[in-house]
């Protein structure tokens, strides 16, 4: 299950700014198995592996509800692919 | 009085042979580096030869490049990865992997052009995982056969392949669907399918799964306690029959 963000910001990451950034990713989202960013689209996409449970659906609902920075999500399941224009 | 330009054309069949995927498994794995490494591991200049044939000419492709890295951690860790196109940075991500397990990024470059240079840099959290395995592939998506005309009746994909299918080591593949234009809906198939198509100016009448409809220009890791690679990839056609209708 994978969940992509438009953050707007397209700006390359140091290794070191990878690392900072996955670090407090993960302290955030604790089911976060990896993610992803482009700085050619500034696309970040988080990588829940398998998980298929109805909590993390639900607070991806949730997150989509708060977050007022993010332009664009895109939700992908299986082969199901679901987005939202903000 | 003008001549009537024929409504039909003859019934075409397109044959699309996709190159055998360059495959490397090395006889000792190399340790992932715990900070970026200057040049990456893993890198590929398109060639002509690289790139599927075909036994007709069509109007207009994209080509996508999917390119594999993998290893192994002993401890658990994070692998770090970066994609570059011609030397910019196109994408970058991690991914968690467990103790004693595989890993395989899978990465797929959308878009590219003959002489372009791919390539693949991967390190870790850790100091004691490794790499060993890469493999590269070109495959082709939103293909446009004709210029004019433009609906295709039949449009009938008579065969298709999973691809790449790769050999070394211990693989396994998730593999999507062919997502494939019918008139103005897309619909996703696995096997020989007949329908009519509008060839769409922006997606032709096919997009591959893997480095088109997803993973365009970005790449994902699975993860194993057996298969490496355990990769990412798609159906593609291997042969299209078509007669086009002129609608102009």
């Amino acid at each position: 299950m994978r969940l992509t963000l438009d953050t707007g910001v397209k700006k390359d990451l140091t290794d070191k700014q990878m690392a900072t950034l996955d670090s407090k990713l993960r302290t955030r989202i604790p089911q976060l198995e990896g993610w992803s960013y482009s700085p050619l689209t500034g696309e970040l996409t988080l990588d829940f592996g398998e998980a298929e449970d109805n909590a993390t659906l639900a607070k991806i609902e949730d997150w989509k509800a708060k977050v007022d920075c993010v332009k664009k999500l895109r939700f992908e399941f299986m082969e199901m692919i679901k987005e939202w224009e903000g | 009085m003008g001549r009537l330009s024929p409504s039909y054309t003859s019934k075409k069949t397109l044959n699309i042979t996709y190159q055998t995927p360059q495959e490397t498994l090395l006889a000792t794995p190399e340790t992932l580096p715990t900070t970026e490494p200057a040049t990456p591991q893993i890198g590929y200049t398109v060639a002509d030869a690289d790139l599927p044939a075909f036994n007709m000419g069509v109007y207009a492709k994209n080509w996508v490049a999917s390119i594999y890295g993998g290893g192994k951690f002993v401890t658990a860790g994070t692998v770090y990865w970066r994609m570059k196109k011609n030397g910019v940075s196109v994408a970058n991500g991690n991914y968690a992997i467990n103790a004693a397990y595989w890993y395989t990024v899978s990465a797929f470059f959308y878009d590219v052009a003959v002489g372009d240079v791919l390539e693949l840099a991967l390190w870790s959290s850790v100091a004691d995982s490794n790499w060993d395995y890469e493999a590269y592939q070109i495959q082709v998506t939103r293909l446009i056969l004709m210029n004019k005309p433009r609906l295709l009746a039949p449009c009938n994909i008579t065969a298709l392949s999973a691809q790449p299918a790769l050999t070394l080591g211990t693989p396994n593949a998730s593999t999507g669907n062919l997502y494939v234009q019918h008139l103005d809906l897309s619909f996703q198939i696995s096997a020989a399918t007949n329908f009519d198509s509008l060839q769409l100016k922006t997606y032709g009448i096919f997009r591959i799964y893997a480095g088109d409809i997803n993973y365009s220009n970005t790449a994902s890791v699975l993860k194993s306690t057996g298969y490496r690679p355990f990769y990412y990839r798609g159906y593609v056609p291997t042969q299209i029959v078509l007669r086009g209708l002129r609608v102009d």
